[in-house]
């Protein structure tokens, strides 16, 4: 009979399920470490020079620093985390040698995203001199570019690299704005000698990336090219990405914008009250996301794996379905066994703000901005951490929403609020992200109480990609 | 009947030929069936249904026909539709659920299948029939048809079966129908599924002409599936109740073939060895009807005869496969050289279809001291050699109809032939044949080069016998296989079911 009959196996396919998330889905947790060490590094930077006279220019350099910090993380967030995805894909698939060209490609697209940011933000509005222009753009160029290693550097899992590096190079940027201002009390020379550290974290991150990954860079173009293409398939994440970003920041500019604001030396803008305050609270937190990685390495993978492999490996559904709920149960008992404690810790901090603010020369006016930031900041580790594990199980939608909801809270609740007066600053900041982390962890309870269908039918990149092939014709 | 509708009507095809994996994209075998059944129909208007796995479609073999009016593809990876706002109220899952267990787990037949489509029709209307692959309603779908099919087995293993083989019953139960009056399959399968579909929701005859017997293939194939992991090992129990995923996938191919057959008015094979298969899977032998494959009797008739005074020349026609076993016929030929010194002996057919058994083949031929015997020609006319061909020879190990028994036939050349498919049939005569017309070959066991050799030597040796078989072989062409009355036959059905009044199927 013949002609009749087709291959049965073609219809029949059982390969591609999640998994290739694993690496990717982490980058966007780890990347939050090297924030909060940034943050330290610019409160010890301040703190060291505060010693000193001249407080103009350090609160000139710092508010720079900062600008840099929040411009960089903006621009290049869409793109690290894409071009991360792309790697994590990359070594599901065992295609290694493509990864220094993904790498390159992604430093390419920031170094020309964040130098044409800055440029415009410090050249234009702003009244540096060139000398100081010049400086601020590489440093802003820098903190992007050691952004993106840093998401190279934790697909790879390596940990004690990023720390290490990140370490040497604060302290040499300490010790190097510190001499630098010794020597003249120069806005571009503190900058520069900031630069130096950050050139070292730098060159110490991309280092370890070439080292793992050694192999040659053929040209540039393709990966180019691949990384365009990949921004516009993944835009859930480049948008989810960017929104994440403008979020971190959003309630800094609106303060900074609002009659607490103060424009200083060269018409920089920032807010005082808010800010040193805001960024103690952030610190205070860090234990969280220490733990969280921890837990992820732990625990979290070793459920996440088991879940994947017991479905390669043809277990039955109730196999399935009891890895897929201890995979449920343990995250969320970790979850709540990290957000519990920090949460206590961020009470106690709350009760001892003065003790704190009298120890750190701060102001006692800041106190009720710091005890709604160290709240506000253990909810948004919540928030952080159940956003970014949507990630895990490919929900990229779900993840861009997640941060459009907490941009749009932070932004909208932070002006609302600002009538209430000074005592309330970082009010709008707390609600955001009370609200925020609820919708997160109920969303994450929802994917997770969902995970085998998400895993067999609605995320599986089989289906997908067959449901677009035959509505492509 | 308003002038618009008068217009629509007149403009409905004729015939809608449904078509699976082959027609136009592959050439020969069934392909060749459609396109001359359609080219020698130049009064009726036809549209086809090519049933493929995947879009998109192949490099078409077969260019268009000046009645074929519109070519529909059925891609069984297509889910069809996710346009709808939202899932209709009406949808009854569980009874959806309910209906399509007893249609796809108990071999359930044409009622089973209607109960199915009237349930689906909420989702077909509202173009949400990708729910039913593609969200949580699947997923509980598939979870309540694991856990009572086989909770024992890979879910994974699992999931790919039903998504494939439920996703091919949504794709076609949600295709959108192309009108017509009689709704022709050539197979069971799901091209069967679609005109037992379309008998249900139109209420026009659906027919089939069954080639082989479809279901038996789709069992051997599954059956030796690789694709298809043994997590159940039954052992030598021959009661187990247990499923595995092979029995899924055929009782999913039975409850196909048994809707079909259900709801088709006319089931037409081309010999009667496929009837006892057809009713077990369901056939009613009262709709059971033989129309077999013709060939151009007139052309072929008027060849001249092979010389009796050349040297003896027998030909096998057929392609280099092992389903042909041309090394029996090779051994064969061994035999007879030894009788018959001045022996010719011919293969005429493709060689490149397995290299690997061709290369065998012609080793074989060297080793035995044949190579100035025996020739393999390639595919050729095989017009042009018939007439100096004095015995024709098949050896196959399975067939259906083949042509070349048939061809040689209206030459006046004598077959002998394994008995298999159509063979006995067309050599011997049908039990109906009346008056009954005698032997035009000789029938042989399959796998015996002995008995091959020891029939051609006969037919050799004997002038007057061949002579006489090939007239009997001729006359019976004439009368049966002659390409006007097989066409007259189709004709005759196609008048009879295009006119015939539309009937809704209980």
């Amino acid at each position: 009979m013949a002609g009749i009959g087709f291959a049965l196996e073609r219809l029949y396919r059982s390969n591609s399920f999640a998994g290739r998330m694993a690496s990717f889905a982490h980058a966007s947790i780890v990347a939050a470490g090297p924030c909060l060490l940034s943050v330290l590094g610019i409160w010890l930077i301040s703190a060291t020079i505060s010693e000193l006279e001249g407080k103009t220019t350090i609160a000139a350099f710092r508010a720079l620093i900062i600008y840099s910090f929040a411009l960089s993380f903006v621009a290049t967030a869409p793109i690290a985390l894409v071009s991360a995805r792309i790697m994590s894909d990359e070594l599901h698939d065992f295609r290694i040698s493509n990864i220094p060209g993904i790498v390159l490609a992604a430093l390419t697209f920031s170094a020309v995203l964040t130098i044409a940011a800055a440029t415009a933000l410090f050249a234009v509005p702003l009244e540096l001199e060139p000398t100081a222009v010049i400086a601020a753009v590489t440093n802003c160029a820098l903190i992007g570019l050691v952004w993106v290693s840093c998401l190279f550097a934790s697909v790879t899992r390596d940990y004690t690299s990023i720390t290490v590096f990140f370490a040497l190079g604060m302290a040499i940027a300490v010790i190097g704005v510190t001499a630098g201002y010794k020597l003249r009390p120069d806005l571009a020379i503190m900058l520069w000698g900031f630069n130096i550290g950050l050139g070292t974290t730098l060159f110490g991150l991309l280092g370890r990336v070439i080292a793992t990954f050694p192999f040659p860079v053929t040209g540039i173009a393709r990966p180019l090219r691949a990384l365009t293409r990949a921004l516009l398939r993944y835009w859930p994440i480049a948008l989810g990405g960017l929104f994440g970003a403008l979020g971190a920041w959003v309630d800094k500019w609106v303060v900074w914008f609002s009659p607490y604001g103060l424009q200083i030396q060269y018409g920089l803008l920032h807010a005082p009250l808010y800010d040193s305050a805001m960024f103690l609270s952030y610190l205070v937190v860090i234990p969280a996301y220490a733990a969280f990685i921890i837990h992820l390495e732990v625990q979290f993978f070793r459920n996440y794996r088991l879940f994947y492999s017991s479905i390669l490996e043809h277990a039955t559904l109730a196999q399935i379905s009891r890895y897929a709920k201890r995979l449920r149960e343990e995250t969320i008992e970790s979850l709540s066994a990290i957000t519990v404690p920090q949460l206590v810790v961020c009470a106690l901090v709350a009760l001892s703000a003065p003790t704190l603010i009298d120890v750190l020369d701060m102001q006692f006016r800041q106190a009720g901005t710091l005890r709604m930031g160290v709240i506000g900041a253990a909810f948004q580790f919540l928030f952080i951490t159940c956003s970014s594990l949507t990630l895990y199980f490919d929900r990229r939608v779900v993840f861009l929403l997640l941060q459009l909801v907490f941009l749009v809270l932070n932004a909208g609740l932070t002006f609302a609020l600002l009538k209430l007066g000074p005592r309330y600053l970082g009010l709008g900041f707390l609600v955001a992200s009370v609200i925020s982390a609820l919708v997160a962890y109920l969303t994450l309870g929802r994917t997770l109480s969902r995970l085998e269908y998400l895993t067999f039918i609605a995320n599986n990149p089989a289906v997908r990609i067959r449901t677009r092939a035959a509505k492509a014709f | 009947m308003s002038r618009l509708l008068r217009k629509r009507e007149a403009r409905i095809p004729d015939v809608c030929l449904i078509v699976e994996g082959a027609y136009p994209y592959v050439s020969g075998g069934v392909s060749a069936w459609a396109h001359g059944l359609m080219r020698r129909q130049p009064d009726l208007r036809f549209c086809v249904v090519a049933i493929l796995p995947e879009p998109p479609p192949p490099e078409r073999k077969y260019g268009p026909l000046p009645n074929l009016e519109a070519l529909h593809h059925l891609y069984l990876s297509q889910t069809h539709f996710r346009r709808g706002w939202r899932r209709p109220a009406s949808f009854d899952q569980a009874a959806f659920d309910k209906a399509v267990n007893a249609f796809l787990r108990s071999g359930g037949g044409l009622a089973e299948l209607a109960q199915v489509e009237r349930l689906m029709r909420p989702l077909v209307r509202t173009r949400r029939t990708a729910d039913l692959l593609d969200s949580t309603l699947a997923w509980n779908l598939v979870c309540d048809l694991y856990a009572r099919e086989m909770p024992h087995e890979s879910f994974l293993h699992f999931f790919w079966a039903w998504r494939a083989l439920f996703g091919g019953l949504v794709a076609t139960m949600s295709l959108p129908l192309p009108p017509a009056r009689v709704y022709h399959t050539v197979s069971t399968g799901y091209a069967g599924l679609l005109a037992a579909r379309a008998s249900v929701e139109t209420g026009r005859p659906a027919i089939i002409t069954e080639h082989g017997v479809y279901t038996n293939e789709r069992r051997i194939e599954i059956l030796q599936a690789e694709w298809i992991v043994d997590t159940l090992d039954k052992g030598f129990a021959i009661h187990d109740p247990r499923r595995d995923l092979r029995d899924f996938w055929t009782t999913a191919f039975e409850s196909y073939a048994r809707a079909c057959y259900e709801a088709c008015a006319d089931v037409i094979t081309l010999h009667g060895g496929n009837q006892s298969a057809q009713i077990m899977q369901g056939a009613s032998p009262a709709r059971m009807k033989i129309i077999p494959n013709g060939v151009d009797y007139q052309a072929l008739s008027r060849l001249p005869h092979a010389n009796p005074e050349h040297p003896p020349t027998i030909a096998l026609v057929g392609r280099v496969v092992p389903i042909k076993d041309i090394k029996t016929y090779v051994q064969a030929v061994q035999l007879l050289r030894s009788q018959f010194p001045e022996l010719t002996a011919l293969v005429m057919g493709p060689t490149d279809e397995q290299p690997d058994y061709y290369e065998q083949c012609k080793s074989m031929v060297a080793q035995l001291g044949l190579s100035d015997t025996l020739r393999f020609t390639g595919q050729v006319d095989v017009t042009q050699h018939f007439p100096r061909i004095h015995v024709n020879v098949l050896t196959s190990v399975s067939e259906s109809q083949p042509l070349s028994v048939l061809e040689a036939g209206a030459a006046g050349i004598p077959t002998v032939a394994t008995n298999v498919g159509a063979c006995r049939e067309m050599l011997l005569g049908r039990r109906d044949e009346h008056p009954a017309l005698g032997a035009g070959g000789i029938v042989t066991d399959v796998a015996s080069p002995e008995q091959t050799a020891a029939a051609i030597g006969e037919l050799l040796r004997d002038r007057d016998r061949r002579e006489r078989l090939g007239l009997v072989m001729q006359q019976r062409i004439k009368r049966y296989y002659d390409l006007p009355v097989v066409d007259e036959a189709y004709a005759r059905m196609y008048r009879r079911y295009t006119q015939a009044p539309s009937q809704q199927v209980a």
